[in-house]
């Protein structure tokens, strides 16, 4: 039961609202797993109840995590949140995938993330090195709440909800296809220290969106967006801020599932009878060893093995 | 604890992004046994040695033709009883060793699509024995069913067979996987005794439920889970998509069988759909670059019609500008409110035009 590490500290609060939310978890992923199976996956039923078990199942990650963080943390957590954002972040590095279906291998990656007030603007793109392989993107976002690029706006944790739209485009000219999406989310992020002192230093990430890609296959006869297919997006995270100096604001490590079917890492091949509904489990370690410069390693399970390192530089902000 | 969550989250998704390699290895070695020093083998892997001992073999068919190719040893004697399971009521067996024709004795059958000859082999030599239909390369129309995604409902598989039986000039019956709930010896056996009342063969791949044990019992029992042949002047490609991708193995394959098929009319069935029409449900591959991956190649190899099962419902679309049709509606827990139900499909096609028609054949 979620909550027990806090329980047997002596911590029943915690525990209680641990357990609470387990509960809530459990219930998502019966609302949402009840009708999916009994629907048989439904048309009119499976967004809303994929969303519900996904989010469910998320919820009971996160309590779970929450209470191993909780009873093995000091006091004050492991970090404090950053709480201004940086005016510009740029990140160059390298990714390792392994996936038996195509041949790249390394790619490189870099992006912007541009920020004034609660605009956002991120640019990125990772194309192969080995491999005719590209994926570039672009990313807006309006910030509705939380930290911003503005001192003036200064939030008292990193607490924070993000309407978001992206354009993709991913090239597979080896292969003979490309694929551009749009789509557009909504991202949240809770400091758990607002659930409970004993989860300072900690924060969930909850995330739901839409896409749509258009297929162009290089074929005799066929077209730009001969196929056009939509995507859930969906996404859940638990993570911890690292250090508390002001140089470090901004170093977090975060464990995650993304519900997405598309990009390097794609969704898990599980074999039996959840074939081909998963997304992708990862991992994100970003590390600021110093105002400004910093270091971002990743890791990814799905179809794919993806891990990379990136050098991160940041300018602005309250670190 | 880092290092504790990596520990526990690497070890657990190790070795998941291709689950396909051992099935693509198991089906290399379908359709070959040695017996007492002989030894037999089914080209293209193309059925399962049900049981061998000497004087006796017993085959699964996947395709309406087969050929098997026997060395016999030196020391085997007396005649061979060849049965083969899973057969168009009209196969022959012819057999020639060196290009000489070999004299074969027909045996009584009381089951259609099961037939029982003997053959006398001498010790030493290589013969080739050909099991095939009259009108296995006569170019002309025929007409055959797609039946997929029964599971739990092998009680209920009876008046289906029966719709089948009634239903005209269908040749065989092609499947697209998830024959059984958890692919158990008990239910691959239990399915192989009920198509017993079907009138014509059933041939197959397997699906996601197939998979229940570990390894998979399908290739002991239905044979091969890729594989390809040829019927009347069409191809048909049978690719193993149980675990929502394809192994690179048998997109190597799938290669060969495209240029194969060149200029014929082309049909290429799996369980798993490279992509699902409501995208948000995903009932499709894992990695939607590698279906785009799969649907390139199959437009560049103008393929005439994609099969697929798995979603319990039946769907007419296009993918990559090739019709394509999922039917699931062999009685597993159905897609509600679609009006669909159980069902199968009929496929008429014509190896000078095309697919000439698919339609839908409710069962309730």
């Amino acid at each position: 039961m979620h909550g027990s590490g806090h329980y047997v500290l002596g911590q029943t609060a915690p525990a209680g609202k641990l357990l609470l939310w387990e509960a809530a978890g459990l219930g998502g992923i019966l609302g949402g797993g009840l009708p999916l199976y009994f629907s048989g996956a439904s048309r009119y039923l499976v967004a809303p109840a994929a969303l519900l078990a996904g989010a469910g199942f998320g919820l009971f990650a996160v309590t779970f995590l929450a209470d191993v963080y909780g009873t093995a943390a000091a006091d004050g957590g492991t970090g404090s949140p950053l709480t201004e954002l940086p005016l510009i972040e740029a990140e160059l590095g390298q990714r390792y995938v392994y996936d038996p279906q195509f041949r790249y291998r390394n790619l490189v990656v870099q992006g912007f993330d541009l920020r004034w007030a609660n605009l956002r603007l991120a640019p990125s793109a990772a194309y192969a090195l080995e491999d005719a392989n590209l994926r570039a993107r672009v990313l807006a976002g309006v910030r509705l709440l939380g930290p911003m690029a503005s001192p003036d706006a200064a939030a008292r944790d990193a607490t924070a909800l993000d309407a978001e739209v992206a354009l993709t485009h991913h090239r597979f000219a080896r292969e003979g296809f490309s694929s551009s999406s749009a789509e557009a989310a909504l991202q949240g992020r809770l400091d758990l220290a607002r659930i409970d002192r004993a989860l300072t230093g900690s924060f969930a990430e909850f995330g739901a969106g839409f896409a749509l890609a258009a297929l162009d296959y290089e074929a005799p006869g066929l077209k730009f967006a001969e196929d056009l297919e939509s995507l859930l997006l969906m996404r859940f995270a638990f993570g911890m801020y690292l250090g508390h100096e002001p140089a470090r604001r901004g170093s977090e490590l975060a464990l995650y599932y993304d519900h997405r079917h598309d990009g390097y890492a794609a969704g898990l091949k599980l074999t039996g009878l959840g074939s081909g509904v998963l997304g992708h489990f990862g991992a994100s370690l970003r590390y600021f060893f110093e105002e400004n410069w910093g270091l971002r390693a990743e890791a990814e399970v799905g179809s794919a093995y993806v891990v990379g390192l990136s050098g991160l530089f940041r300018y602005g902000g309250s670190h | 604890m880092r290092l504790v969550l990596c520990s526990v989250l690497v070890p657990f998704f190790a070795g998941c992004v291709r689950p396909t390699e051992e099935r693509a290895e198991s089906d290399r070695e379908v359709g070959s046994v040695n017996v007492a020093g002989s030894r037999f083998r089914v080209e293209g892997g193309l059925a399962a040695v049900r049981s061998a001992k000497p004087g006796e073999v017993v085959l699964w068919a996947s395709a309406p033709a087969l050929r098997l190719h026997v060395d016999v040893g030196d020391s085997a004697a007396g005649p061979l009883r060849l049965e083969l399971q899973n057969c168009l009521s009209d196969t022959e067996l012819r057999a020639f060793g060196a290009g000489v024709p070999v004299d074969v004795e027909a045996l009584p059958s009381s089951i259609p699509t099961r037939k029982f000859w003997s053959v006398s082999l001498p010790a030493g030599g290589s013969f080739t024995l050909v099991f095939e239909p009259p009108d296995t390369n006569e170019r002309a129309p025929f007409r055959f069913a797609v039946l997929s995604d029964i599971q739990e409902a092998l009680d209920r598989l009876s008046d289906i067979h029966a719709k089948l039986n009634a239903e005209p000039e269908i040749r065989f019956l092609l499947g697209a996987g998830d024959l059984t709930e958890r692919g158990t010896r008990e239910q691959l056996e239990r399915y192989q005794r009920e198509l017993t009342e079907l009138e014509v063969p059933y041939f197959t791949t397997l699906g996601n439920h197939e998979l229940g044990q570990e390894p998979t019992l399908w290739h002991e029992y239905f044979g091969r889970g890729s594989f390809h042949f040829g019927f009347r002047g069409v191809e048909f490609s049978l690719l193993d998509s149980a675990s929502a991708s394809i192994d690179p193995i048998v997109y190597e394959w799938l290669d060969t069988w495209l240029v194969q098929a060149r200029g014929r009319v082309h049909v290429v069935a799996m369980h798993i759909p490279p992509v699902d029409p409501i995208g948000v449900r995903n009932g499709s591959f894992a990695n939607r670059n590698e279906a785009a991956k799969l649907l390139t190649r199959l437009a560049r190899g103008r393929v005439d019609l994609t099969l697929y099962g798995h979603i319990h419902s039946y769907y007419a679309f296009e993918n990559a500008g090739i019709p394509a049709h999922i039917s699931g509606g062999g009685g597993a827990i159905p897609e509600r409110f679609d009006g669909i139900g159980r069902h199968f499909l009929v496929v008429d096609v014509d190896p000078s035009s095309g697919i000439r028609e698919v339609r839908i054949v409710r069962v309730d």
